[in-house]
């Protein structure tokens, strides 16, 4: 995941984003890139403890010059969330799950392209696992994302699109699961 | 004086600039946007620092989204014209055994008893195009959303059990046992009459593609976010390669050619539990139910 997202640089072979390779890129460039198209959820947060819920979810917006942050957006994703009412908390006020689910708002909240997700659910409880799967979906398909989850639970993967088994640091033949409409299969 | 002249004049400056600029990000903009027009590619570059990098970059993404959002919707033509054609296809034989039996009837010298024969034959005709354009309709409007079912939580065991009573008799003719693994009652999110149809398929699938004297087992396992119904049997099988295939529209496994059927009934049922939100899986046919 690190390397689909530029953090690492491969020590051989391409990686094609959107038709891009991306080690072509400059750092500064794949910075850019980074933050335009890419976001994360790593699997210790790795949220900002100096700010609060919203400006940790904000960050992302607010390093990129161009752009602006969309108030109501980041509200919805909040809400969604059930975090809204501990926008105004430090990290080290909220709970594991809480910051998870910071996190994952953080990472939605530039709209990226392609969402990488470590263990996104792993703290949470089967009901806020259910709504955060639900919302991420719904997100989505709303702004024809991708997302990339790594997981071990197997009924989360059951419930994604296309499921690709690693073994050893190897790629089993994966088993195709079925897009939306008519049941025809898309790769 | 003079500085006041100096600086008017720089003023008037740094207003013409600026109107200048505007103009300039306003061309850019509108250029960007001819792009997306006419459907060619943006030659600036999306990673740069500032606003014109970061809206290049959004409007990269709208192409491709406006790409995509076409593409399907000519997919979706094409499903459409293959689903003409098949269902001709599909109501060919039965309309020809149709003509050839009221034609049969019309025979003036026919015994009662050949002219009773070809009558049952005849509705059972019937009963099947009635079958097919019944069941090409519902698909259609489960398409295009037309249908709504209500969705509540309730017990399962009603449903399976009148998905086991539609086809019992023919489990029963075939000498197949219908078994299900003791479970406790639960109550899921589901329609009670389109799941129990749905139930209903799988089940006569099963009867169907199994030999005489084979045995087709339920079994509900409930795990943390969702409920797992299982339905499998000991026929002949699908192959791993037909797996992702077998949902699809009309599509028949090659092997099954000796076998009645046509090829809507797991398609429709798939449209059917994507309504409610459930995913369904085979390997051996798993259904899960949140």
């Amino acid at each position: 995941m690190n390397l689909i997202g530029g953090l690492d640089i491969p020590t051989e072979g391409n990686i094609f984003i959107k038709g891009k390779d991306i080690s072509s890129l400059t750092r500064k460039e794949l910075t850019i890139f980074r933050r335009r198209n890419i976001g994360f959820v790593f699997q210790n947060y790795s949220l900002m403890p100096v700010l609060n819920v919203y400006d940790n979810t904000a960050l992302p917006i607010t390093f990129d010059r161009g752009n602006h942050i969309s108030r109501g957006y980041i509200e919805e994703l909040l809400r969604e969330l059930g975090i809204w009412d501990k926008r105004k908390k430090y990290p080290n006020e909220l709970s594991g799950g809480q910051q998870q689910r910071t996190a994952i708002a953080r990472a939605l909240a530039n709209r990226p392209a392609i969402l990488l997700a470590d263990e996104p659910t792993g703290n949470l409880d089967s009901k806020t696992t259910v709504e955060v799967i639900g919302l991420l979906k719904a997100s989505c398909r709303k702004y024809s994302q991708t997302i990339l989850m790594v997981t071990h639970n197997e009924a989360i993967a059951q419930i994604c699109d296309r499921i690709i088994h690693i073994e050893d640091g190897m790629i089993s033949p994966g088993i195709r699961k079925l897009s939306h409409k008519g049941g025809d299969d898309r790769c | 004086m003079a500085l006041h002249i100096i600086l008017l004049i720089l003023l008037f400056i740094v207003i013409g600039y600026s109107i200048y600029r505007k103009r300039k990000t306003f061309q850019s903009i509108n250029r960007l946007l001819d792009c997306v027009l006419s459907q060619e590619p943006i030659a600036l570059s999306d990673t740069k620092e500032g606003e014109l990098s970061a809206l290049v970059s959004k409007i990269n993404r709208i192409q491709q989204v406006l790409g995509k959002q076409i593409m399907q919707a000519e997919d979706e033509k094409e499903q459409v014209k293959s689903l003409v054609s098949n269902m001709s296809h599909q109501l060919k034989t039965p309309l020809a055994n149709l003509s050839l039996y009221t034609e049969i009837l019309s025979i003036p010298q026919l015994t009662e008893e050949k002219k009773a024969d070809a009558a049952q034959k005849l509705k059972r005709q019937v009963d099947k195009l009635d079958w097919i354009i019944g069941s090409l309709a519902k698909m259609v409007k489960l398409e295009q959303n037309a249908i709504t079912f209500d969705i509540e939580p309730l017990p399962i065991r009603g449903t399976i059990l009148d998905a086991i009573d539609t086809v019992y008799e023919k489990a029963e003719k075939k000498h197949i046992s219908l078994t299900s693994e003791p479970y406790d009652d639960i109550l899921l999110y589901h329609n009670r009459k389109w799941t129990a149809e749905v139930f209903a398929n799988l089940l006569e699938n099963a009867v169907k593609y199994t030999a005489p004297g084979g045995a087709v087992q339920i079994s509900i396992h409930p795990y943390e976010i969702y409920t797992e119904i299982m339905f499998t049997d000991n026929g002949c099988g699908i192959r791993g390669e037909e797996i992702p295939r077998i949902f699809q529209r009309f599509y028949r496994s090659p092997e099954t050619e000796q076998t009645e059927g046509s090829g809507i009934g797991l398609y429709l049922s798939n449209l059917i539990l994507e309504k409610e939100k459930v995913k369904s899986m085979a390997k051996k046919n798993i259904r899960l139910l949140p």
